[in-house]
């Protein structure tokens, strides 16, 4: 086994260093960014059989668990920790054939929001967390403002709300300590039972809007259609597939192992759908391609923590299930819909028509992906639709599978409608060159056929995960111990 | 803009005012171990406030800044600083 916290500690350790790299040779950096989040994924996988076996707890300077900051890495945050490093891996890729203008400074913060959203995942410690979803809306900050013209305008947005999110964030850390007195996970969730009820309330909306920004949930995301649809491609890809994840994944921490209370839950229900819905109602309505394809994004993430917060194992499972599968299907999405956009010269939908016949990969991977996301069989989107579907009957929840079915067909209407603009119309436009990204779309193919055919891959990965969300005790047990 | 900002860095101070004030209790020492002097532990301000309130300031620093040179981008591009006259992005 490799000693999990160079997860976070390698990427810190090249984003820093990448200036050095650069002046050892131009293409350096983009070989590094790569070779990085292979390492990632390569520590990862050497974890796997002994993560699932048990939950695997690193305690940072050597003192025991409640007294110094630890890592809790469970089969939860190596689903995620997977999803992020996995989408980081893919976009470096993409990024080989990319040429940026201040290239060792993209890897930089490129490697920052890889081992920030890591981190996200694998802490254990309130304010840890805190920490680490700074380090990586400040990078992202910085990231959106690489593509010029309006993406200062985006950033800025951005940042004022990030900003003031982490201010409640911090006043939600606050008032936990004031009543806990401890910032570790495990021993607030052991005590929480104890805080004074209307300031478990005040807590619990403090932390909701803090970690909300990230998750993208309804009230709290109008910064997410500007920033995806301005910032670069990869940058849009990496937050909608990595940064989301751990969005959400810090939330689910929050609401299901620290304040394990339905009424909570019961809120996030209402939040999910209304995002959902709202999300799908304004996508069918764009004309710029990526920013539907954000406000798209923006409802899948409603979808997940609406199904998430129905708390039982099926539903925990199919959200999670839904999270993996949205990561690949969206990253898809966006390198794809990055190369058509750059052949046309326009994020106009309307000039993307007749793309399909000259531009193939992509026009073959942007399908490919519409299709996963509407839930065609024998791609991946179709089994946690199907889970979706199922666990929220048996849950009792008939209004939100009538909301679930109905934004499935706006989702339909939107997407093939552009499917239909790229093959079955007319070139009107001068195609121009673009990068060749065949390998990503393959290997991302290659994914989403394989957890359509056989979903057995995630099954045991997924049950575990959903387990240890619904079971806080366990949780409590294992990082606490025998004390 | 620089008003939006300028209230941003007011909220960050006012959290950090408040978490000192979490921590402080009256009358105690600096949460220093000294080997010379014994001091009361019980007697000392909790020390993890203000570790945490250090390491916010210096978040919201970072943030600032980043913001300010946002800012300076920004109005090179459309030369006025008033908000609603910047309208590059609609939803």
């Amino acid at each position: 086994m490799v000693n999990l916290t160079l997860i976070i500690a390698i990427p810190l350790l090249m984003s820093f260093t990448m200036p050095i790299f650069k002046m050892l040779n131009q293409k350096l950096p983009k070989v590094i960014a790569l070779l990085t989040t292979a390492f990632n994924l390569l520590v990862l996988t050497a974890n796997f059989s002994q993560i699932m076996d048990s939950a695997i707890i690193i305690e940072l300077g050597g003192w025991q668990a409640p007294l110094a900051i630890n890592l809790y890495v469970g089969p939860l945050a190596l689903l995620a920790a997977f999803l992020i490093n996995g989408s980081a891996f893919i976009l470096s890729i993409y990024n080989l054939t990319q040429d940026y203008k201040f290239d060792d400074k993209f890897y930089l913060l490129f490697l920052m929001i890889t081992a920030g959203a890591s981190g996200m995942v694998m802490t254990g410690d309130l304010f840890n967390l805190f920490v680490f979803i700074e380090i990586t809306s400040i990078a992202a900050y910085s990231l959106t403002a690489f593509a010029g013209r309006d993406s200062y305008e985006a950033s800025f947005k951005y940042l004022v709300i990030g900003g003031i999110g982490s201010v409640f964030m911090l006043l939600g850390i606050g008032f936990t300590y004031s009543a806990v007195g401890s910032l570790n996970l495990a021993e607030i969730a052991a005590s929480a039972g104890l805080i004074n009820p209307l300031l478990l309330q005040t807590i619990a909306l403090l932390f909701l809007i803090g970690v909300g920004i990230e998750a993208e949930l309804f009230p709290l995301n109008f910064w997410v259609p500007d920033l995806y649809t301005e910032a670069p491609t990869a940058v849009s890809g990496i937050m909608s597939g990595a940064v989301s994840a751990a969005g959400i994944y810090a939330l689910a921490r929050i609401f299901f192992t620290l304040f394990p209370a339905q009424s909570f839950l019961n809120y996030l229900l209402y939040l999910g759908a209304i995002t959902l819905i709202l999300g799908e109602l304004i996508a069918y309505q764009q004309k710029n391609i990526k920013r539907m394809l954000a406000y798209s994004s923006l409802a899948q993430m409603g979808l997940i923590v609406a199904v998430i917060s129905l708390g039982t194992e099926g539903a925990v499972r199919a959200g999670l299930f839904q999270l993996v599968n949205h990561s690949i299907l969206k990253i898809l999405l966006f390198i794809s819909a990055g190369v058509l956009i750059s052949a046309a010269g326009s994020k106009n939908i309307d000039d993307l028509a007749g793309l399909g016949s000259k531009k193939k990969t992509a026009a073959f991977g942007f399908t490919i992906a519409a299709m996963g996301i509407l839930g065609v069989p024998f791609l991946n989107g179709f089994i946690s639709k199907f889970m979706i579907i199922s666990s929220s009957l048996n849950a009792d929840q008939f209004l939100l599978t009538v909301l679930i079915l109905l934004a499935a067909v706006i989702e339909i209407a939107y997407y093939l409608k552009v499917v239909q603009k790229l093959y079955f119309e007319d070139l009107k436009i001068e195609v121009k060159k673009t990068a060749v990204i065949t390998i990503p779309v393959v290997l991302l193919t290659l994914m989403i056929f394989g957890l359509g055919i056989y979903p057995q891959l995630i099954a045991d990965p997924l049950e575990k995960a959903a387990a240890e969300l619904i079971n806080n005790g366990s949780y409590i047990m294992t990082v606490l111990g025998g004390m | 803009m620089i008003k939006i900002l300028i209230s941003l860095a007011l909220m960050d101070t006012g959290v950090n005012l408040m978490l000192v004030a979490l921590g402080y209790v009256k009358a105690a020492n600096a949460p220093i171990l000294n080997s010379v002097v014994q001091t009361n532990t019980a007697a000392f301000v909790d020390p993890i406030p203000q570790a945490l309130v250090l390491t916010s300031i210096v978040i919201g620093t970072a943030v600032l800044g980043l913001g300010l040179a946002l800012v300076i981008k920004i109005y090179d591009k459309f030369s006025t600083l008033d908000i609603s006259k910047i309208r590059g992005l609609k939803w």
